[in-house]
């Protein structure tokens, strides 16, 4: 579907001689941590540096379900140190830093206030990470090491416990089969069990048996949503900073490039030596800051029931964080690249055959929006990103037909917005339904529930990719894949489309002729379709 | 040496007194230079005024404090004081001997000659009286001295004077009956500028006469109409170890403070000149309330580490060293980019052999290029107007980024940090006080540059030495210069843990104390004991200032154990005891005292062949390893890492200024195999320095530049 001339390269930002600096900040539940990198002229990255200051916002958070204001001007005053740094290594283009957070903030009620707060303050603006982006993330910085392993090239579990959840992914070789969030997560552990009003054996046999039931909901819902998930799989790589300290201090062999074997029983053991310990003592014999100290042990169970719910003995702790994927996202190849988009394509599939849509259809459609995405970009001026969002939004449009043939577009938009899926965020979905919803009919409207919504550049963006996907809609509208390839050019205020084929395609030009007005009205160009015969 | 019936470890104090030995044999060895003999003396003088500023200090409070712990070596506090005050008696004996038995008598053939008043002319008498009147009148301010009052401080002073005194019967200013009978006393401190021996005029060669004995020609002109009815000098010195209060928000303002408490915390000495008189002597004593084993009666001069200013005079070159001046470094020769020479490989200088210029120069440069962003950089002492300081503030001015670790808390050179700490905060540096409840005495300079073509580059020099370009010269140290990416992270890493920007984040290469040094060490140890026991080669070289610390000592005790060769060469304290069966048979001791002050950390393990070396800031003490942030380095380029592990090597083979620790605690010569001929470390690695240089300024071994089209 994708042929690689489809999509080339991000458009040049910047000079590509020389080495280009990028920080990546992770507001997460208990730090707020830096990683400093240079991008290398052949695209590989190098880390310069990294921070990490202790901060209590998931405390707040999960607990009160709002942060407060100290934590707040904590953050400020870890953030404004961080941006000094920044300025030390000249990165102050906002295209180089890229904020992000995670859970704690984003279940803060206060969220926004938050966000608006450490904007004035430092001029950082919070990106709060969709879950689904997070695996996107988490897949993508993990891809060269699975790629490089031989020992991962079967079923592999990919999870990792923080603060406030637990992300899986299941992937077979390079393909993400499945990806979700759960809520289980160390400190909302760590706190649950502090609430308690018990004796500390106790506490800790309510946390394993909390721990293990979250797990096993987790595993039922791997075999119902990935059939092709099997029991035991070939790996489970775990990430995180906890695990790998673990791994650390028990002394896990080094299986591969960054990647390091765990027994399981030898796991178990140390994790119960933590948790028989006051947590005043691991932070001062680790040099961890309490919160880190305390969610250490509720990690580490967390770890171990997964693995041992897996059914495995053993399995690996992977050296890779957050941070190196956003690092790699920002390195441009990343947030649309091509392995990535692949995912993302295929998780769109996987739900439009769950709605029996016509696969060849949708997917000649998709090549066909996006061979006018790239050929047209002069025009419509639009990033990469949309590209991904026009994709999804042409594999997706029928989908609605599944419930009704009536308005069936407009199945089409809810059953998308209220899908999963792997690696694009909730706006983007948001985007992408639009998109979908207006492939015919009507024209966006602002009066019309959600477009109204949207930022004005969103509303003119969706408007374009509309008119793209009826263009590219038309030109399969006998279902036939007629035509193979297509080539536009823009002469004086018309957009001629030669067509590549050796069928008749009258059809699929009546058709254009009844689909282009929404194209004309917004680029201000007639379409026409030319065919060898 | 049978190990059931003597303790594990030997006495720190003791061990540190046995080094000081070690330096007062030197002013006792002919084949020293007189003047440099004079020099050791001196030395072994302010050493062991140092150490009853702190050790009998500690010594005293942890005694106040109803401390019974003992010591590794099972000795308990008072056992130590009494150790150590008999100890030092005797060395004051030999102190005393030293000088007037032996150098004054030696020196006085060679034209510098001390002369006793009775022995002057009238020429040298007006002369010597003009500068009392002139220099030494005006600089001493007598101090009555009230009963109830406090005690003068006398911080300043080298030595003071207790002057008996009674008024003259027929003084107007006696008042009554009673009180013109009585004696008084006066404290007359000589102040700090002024000359410990005063040259007086003579024919030819160096006469001088004592400041103490000039004051006592002249002391009635002080006070008129009242009779001297005797005099005497003495010293007295206070307990500097006092904690600072590391809670206190304004560090600054609390060492301050600290320096005024130290002028007026407890006495742990009161030294008296031999003839004092009984009543000058009861005088003081119980003003002082001082007890009686704390007064050490002094059969000569007192403070003899005021010498160094005799054993600086002028002249007289046969009297002292063939100067050994600090060799240039081929790699670092004038006109290139310091940067462009590091980035093409790691360099290795050791100081003084090799001079410091360059790292003075790195700074410097740093402070200039264009290219920097940032330079980092920690100051544990720093030398008066110093030029590290002077570029790091022009940096700042220049608009980089200049963080400056400075300890404020480096022993005895409070007031010269805290002075350097104003000036850099005025120019714009980022000063940090160090880390609450830590010293920083890691040495390291980090300076980021941003360069075209390669991106973020760290060049970092790691010292085993302090940035001080006056100490540089006599302590002999390492620097290792490099770009390399790896330790570049690391040390950023240092410090941002260290300024608090961030918690500490696992470092790759290197080891940092309070953190991982320990154990990192131990891990070493282990490893070679290991190896021993798995029949593979094994071996640990080190080179120390200090071992102190129990767990390392009994690592090595294992090490040896397991058939281990451990060399170890320590200048100062050693606690381990070494050759003794089934405890330390494998482990072999030695010091070395030259003309360098021996400063370096060098490690080497055997590491089953692949031969690691390491530099590093720590001794191996627990307050090193526990309390203050050291660096341990591995040094990775190859060449840097052979030309480290050869001079630490070198030591091993001295013969001429090496002594071996005995299983019982006392240092001897090394025994000499056979007709060896003599080899002296110090004058090797100069030589090599010397060979080294001049093999790459000699113009027949440069190599041949061919000239090609474009040059010509």
């Amino acid at each position: 579907m994708n042929s690689d001339s489809v999509y080339k390269a991000n458009s040049e930002r910047r000079n590509t001689e020389s080495p280009w600096p990028v920080a990546v900040i992770d507001v997460g539940t208990t730090s707020l941590r830096m990683q400093v990198a240079e991008i290398l002229p052949d695209g590989s990255i190098r880390r310069l540096e990294s921070f990490s200051q202790a901060v209590s916002l998931g405390k707040d958070s999960f607990m009160s379900g709002e942060i407060k204001r100290e934590t707040i001007e904590d953050c400020v005053h870890v953030l404004r140190i961080y941006r000094e740094r920044l300025q030390e290594y000249g990165i102050t283009d906002s295209r180089q830093i890229r904020v992000i957070a995670t859970s704690a903030v984003k279940e803060a009620r206060n969220r926004l206030a938050f966000q608006d707060r450490i904007y004035i303050a430092t001029g950082f603006e919070i990106e709060p990470l969709d879950e689904s982006e997070l695996h996107r993330v988490t897949y993508l910085g993990m891809l060269p090491l699975i790629e490089a392993n031989p020992l991962l090239s079967g079923i592999s579990v990919i999870c990792e416990v923080s603060g406030g959840s637990t992300e899986t992914l299941i992937l077979k070789q390079n393909d993400v089969l499945f990806s979700q969030t759960h809520r289980l997560g160390s400190l909302r552990l760590r706190k649950r069990v502090e609430s308690y009003d018990t004796t500390d054996s106790h506490a800790l046999s309510l946390l394993e048996g909390q721990i293990d039931r979250r797990v096993s909901r987790m595993m039922e819902n791997f075999g119902k949503l990935a059939p092709a998930f099997y029991m035991p799989p070939d790996a489970m790589i775990a990430l995180g900073g906890d695990i790998r300290f673990a791994a650390k201090e028990i002394q896990s062999k080094a299986v591969g490039d960054r990647l390091f074997e765990v027994d399981l029983e030898k796991l178990q053991e140390f994790t119960s030596g933590i948790l028989s310990r006051p947590v005043s003592q691991l932070a001062t014999q680790y040099h961890f800051s309490l919160t880190d100290a305390g969610t250490l042990g509720p990690a580490l169970l967390a770890y171990c029931s997964i693995a041992k719910r897996l059914g495995l003995s053993s399995f690996y702790v992977a050296e890779f964080n957050l941070r190196d994927g956003l690092v790699q996202e920002l390195a441009g190849r990343g947030r649309w690249n091509l392995s990535v988009q692949n995912q993302i394509s295929r998780s769109a599939i996987q739900l439009g055959r769950r709605f029996q849509f016509d696969e060849a259809h949708a997917v000649k459609v998709a090549q066909m929006s996006c061979a006018l995405f790239e050929q047209l970009q002069e025009l419509h001026g639009l990033d990469d990103r949309f590209l991904g969002i026009l994709e999804m939004a042409a594999l997706l449009h029928e989908i609605g037909l599944f419930v009704n043939v009536r308005s069936y577009h407009k199945h089409s938009l809810y059953l998308i917005r209220n899908s999963e899926f792997f690696g694009i965020g909730d706006r983007d979905v948001e985007l992408v339904s639009l998109v979908a919803r207006y492939h015919r009919r009507a024209a966006p409207q602002p009066s019309h529930l959600y477009y109204s919504q949207l930022t004005r550049a969103d509303r003119v963006a969706v408007a374009k990719l509309a008119a793209i996907l009826r263009i590219a809609k038309a030109l399969d509208a006998t279902r036939s894949q007629a035509v193979e390839e297509i080539q536009c050019d823009v002469v004086a205020s018309e957009v001629s489309i030669q067509a590549t084929t050796d069928k008749d395609v009258s059809v699929e030009q009546l058709e254009l002729k009844s689909n282009r007005s929404l194209f004309r009205s917004i680029f201000g160009l007639r379409v026409t379709l030319n065919a060898p015969n | 040496m049978d190990n059931s019936s003597i303790p594990n470890y030997l006495n720190r104090e003791l061990s540190w007194l046995e080094f000081n030995k070690r330096v007062l044999d030197q002013a006792f060895d002919q084949s020293n230079p007189l003047l440099e003999r004079l020099k050791f003396l001196a030395i072994s003088g302010s050493n062991l005024d140092e150490f009853f500023k702190v050790r009998v200090g500690g010594l005293k409070i942890a005694l106040s404090n109803k401390s019974d712990s003992s010591d590794p070596s099972g000795m308990t506090i008072g056992e130590q004081l009494d150790a150590v005050r008999l100890r030092i008696r005797k060395m004051n004996t030999r102190q005393s001997e030293c000088l007037l038995d032996q150098l004054e008598p030696a020196l006085a053939k060679e034209g510098i000659v001390r002369c006793s008043p009775g022995e002057l002319s009238e020429k040298q008498k007006t002369h010597l009286l003009q500068y009392f009147d002139s220099e030494i009148v005006s600089t001493v301010a007598p101090i009555a001295f009230n009963p109830d009052g406090e005690f003068p401080q006398l911080l300043k002073a080298k030595i003071a004077f207790c002057v008996r005194l009674k008024f003259a019967a027929d003084n107007v200013l006696a008042g009554d009956k009673d009180s013109d009978q009585q004696e008084r006393f006066v404290i007359l401190p000589i102040s700090g500028g002024i000359d410990r021996c005063v040259r007086v005029p003579s024919a030819e060669g160096y006469h001088y006469v004592l400041v103490e004995e000039v004051m006592g020609m002249f002391l009635e002109r002080l006070f008129p109409g009242q009779e001297v009815l005797d005099w005497c000098t003495f010293r007295i010195t206070r307990n500097a170890d006092i904690a600072v209060d590391d809670m206190m928000h304004d560090l600054l303002a609390e060492m301050t403070q600290l320096l005024e408490k130290r002028k007026i915390s407890e006495l742990v000495r009161l030294e008296v000149s031999d003839f004092i008189s009984p009543s000058t002597l009861e005088f003081l004593q119980s003003t002082l309330s001082i007890a009686d084993e704390d007064i050490y009666r002094i059969n000569g001069p007192l403070d003899l580490s005021s010498y160094f200013e005799l054993a600086s005079v002028k002249g007289f070159p046969n009297l002292k060293d063939e100067p050994w001046p600090s060799q240039k470094s081929p790699a670092f020769s004038e006109g290139k980019n310091i940067f462009d020479v590091i980035a093409a490989g790691d360099q290795v200088l050791i100081h003084p052999y090799q001079s410091y210029d360059p790292v003075v120069e790195f700074i410097q440069a740093a402070a200039e290029d264009e290219q920097v962003v940032a330079i980092k950089q920690t100051l544990y002492r720093s030398s008066r107007n110093s030029e590290i300081i002077s570029a790091l503030a022009r940096a700042a001015d220049n608009g980089k980024s200049v963080t400056v670790i400075i300890e404020l808390k480096a022993r005895f050179d409070e007031a010269r940090n805290i002075e350097g700490a104003r000036k850099l905060e005025r120019a714009g540096v980022d000063v940090i006080y160090g880390v609450q409840g830590l010293k920083t005495h890691a040495k390291i300079c980090v300076v980021v540059r941003r360069e075209p073509t390669r991106g973020i580059q760290r060049y970092i020099h790691f010292g085993t030495g302090n940035y001080n370009e006056s100490t540089a010269t006599l302590y002999s140290d390492v620097s290792y210069f490099t770009n390399n990416d790896g330790l570049g992270t690391d040390a950023v890493h240092l410090f941002n843990a260290v300024t608090g920007m961030s918690v500490p984040q696992s470092l790759e290469f290197l080891s940092a104390a309070p953190i991982d040094l320990r154990d990192t060490l131990l891990d070493l140890i282990s490893i070679e004991t290991q190896n021993a026991i798995n029949g593979a080669p094994a071996a640990i070289n080190a080179k120390l200032n200090s071992l102190v610390d129990r767990r390392i000592i009994d690592a090595l005790y294992e090490a040896s154990n397991a058939g281990v060769e451990v060399r170890l060469n320590i200048r100062g304290i050693c606690c381990l005891r070494p050759g003794v069966k089934g405890q330390s048979e494998n482990i072999r001791v030695i010091s070395i005292v030259d003309r360098f002050l021996e400063h370096a950390r060098i490690l080497h393990f055997r590491h089953g062949g692949d031969d690691l070396v390491y530099i590093a800031s720590a001794d191996w003490m627990p307050r090193n390893l526990d309390r203050r942030v050291e660096l341990l380095v591995p040094v990775l380029d190859k060449e840097c890492k052979n030309r480290i592990q050869r001079s630490l090597m070198t030591y091993f083979a001295d013969n001429v200024k090496a002594t071996e620790l005995a299983p019982n605690g006392s240092y001897q010569p090394v025994e000499r195999t056979g007709q060896a001929v003599d080899f002296r470390a110090q004058e090797h690695v100069y030589r090599e320095a010397c060979d080294t240089y001049s093999a790459f300024s000699d113009p027949k071994t440069t190599v041949f530049k061919a000239r090609r089209g474009e040059s010509v």
